[in-house]
């Protein structure tokens, strides 16, 4: 009987832990998510555009990026959008699978490694500015929009990291650690104290992140190349 | 439209019946999202994210399960690997002396039950608060419980039941308040 009780008055009191609010915010969050489809698709268009097929063959990291910006600026877009390129490559489905079958094995490997680097680099980009921004700007409002920013930029580093982006063991790394400093960014109340901004301040300078993002970007790259 | 066909449509790209699936399920994912997350930001960001890859592996979905308890699934570990990244973030911040002074507080010092049952609940362990949650607060069955997170449905038992009787245990000052 007592534990009858127990389990009735828990519930009662418990229900108010975590409760989630009456109204679903249903069509914001669809907004957002049809808006990453429709990423995906653009990139799924500039996968199968001539220009990436004979684009393949070139050799050499780097040097191919520029002869592929149809497919950075595809990449760009995905980050534009706030989503990353985890979904695009991950193996053909029934719709793609001519066109993938139409390229070799070899080329479609270099094509997948040379566009998530483009990704990559252009997310650790724009990552680089936000954070420059958020430690150089303390007014309320522009944070609030930086941080709507951080938002967009946490979902893509999961994404990247659940991609072949994260084969590099040093880009893992560096993705983990930007997952901490802009999910902290995130939660940041915009009227937080200045001791809680000097947290992140703190995470940000003692992971080195800024650093080592900036080792990882090829140099002229984040000047629009 | 049954929701087989509606999942058969989503696959070859319909966004209709996308929309529809998203419709059906979008407030339980959202709730549960909300109760493991706690802040609205949080729940929206797991629930799209448990949208979007659902959509882009509906493919592989084997129909073994409804398409819920996929889905729910997806949203749990979601959710679950969401908050778990958060928490270590914040712990890599608590300093070393504010984690001293907060082992120090003196469970008494705070008499509100609200407060009290909240710090209880965060304090269980993961795998029991998750089955309290979606169990007592959620109203999941042992069986969908087993099935979204892969355990046994007795599994699922055992940790509810141990999850009242810790929070019992912590609550016991309160006794007098279920046992009038």
């Amino acid at each position: 009987m007592s534990e009858e009780k127990f389990e009735a008055w828990l519930k009662e009191n418990a229900d108010d832990y975590h409760r989630p609010p009456t109204n679903v915010p249903r069509e914001e969050m669809w907004e957002t998510i049809a808006r990453a489809r429709q990423a995906q698709r653009l990139s799924l268009i500039a996968e199968r555009s001539p220009v990436a097929s004979r684009r393949s063959h070139v050799s050499g990291r780097w040097s191919s990026i520029a002869g592929r910006w149809p497919m950075a600026v595809a990449a760009t877009l995905l980050i534009g959008a706030g989503i990353g390129l985890g979904y695009w490559m991950r193996g053909p489905s029934a719709e793609q699978a001519p066109v993938v079958a139409s390229l070799t094995s070899a080329a479609d490997s270099a094509i997948s490694s040379a566009t998530y680097d483009v990704a990559s680099v252009a997310h650790l980009t724009a990552v680089e500015t936000m954070l420059t921004s958020f430690r150089g700007d303390q007014q309320t409002e522009t944070q609030a929009s930086l941080q709507r920013l951080a938002r967009d930029l946490l979902a893509t580093t999961r994404l990247l990291m659940d991609s072949p982006a994260a084969e590099d063991a040093s880009r893992r790394q560096l993705l983990a650690d930007l997952e901490y400093v802009l999910a902290q960014i995130v939660v940041l109340d915009p009227n937080a104290p200045a001791e809680d901004r000097a947290m992140v301040d703190r995470a940000i300078a003692r992971e080195q992140v800024l650093t080592r993002i900036r080792s990882s970007i090829p140099a002229g790259f984040s000047r629009g190349n | 439209m049954s929701e087989s066909q509606l999942v058969a449509r989503a696959i070859e790209g319909d966004q209709a019946a996308q929309r529809a699936l998203y419709d059906a399920h979008v407030d339980r994912v959202y709730r549960l999202a909300y109760r493991v997350a706690g802040d609205d930001d949080l729940a929206r960001d797991f629930t799209q994210e448990a949208f979007i890859r659902a959509f882009d592996r509906l493919p592989t979905f084997r129909r073994e399960s409804s398409f819920g308890t996929w889905l729910y699934t997806i949203a749990m570990s979601v959710s679950l690997n969401g908050i778990r990244s958060i928490k270590r973030l914040r712990t890599r911040e608590v300093s070393i002396d504010a984690a001293e002074s907060l082992g120090k507080r003196d469970r008494h010092a705070d008499p509100d039950l609200k407060d009290r049952l909240k710090r209880a609940i965060e304090d269980l362990p993961p795998g029991y608060r998750t089955v309290f949650l979606m169990h007592d607060l959620e109203g999941y069955t042992h069986e969908e419980i087993g099935e979204v997170l892969g355990i046994q449905s007795g599994t699922s038992k055992a940790q509810l039941f141990r999850a009242r009787a810790r929070l019992r245990e912590v609550l016991a000052d309160f006794a007098g308040a279920w046992s009038a």
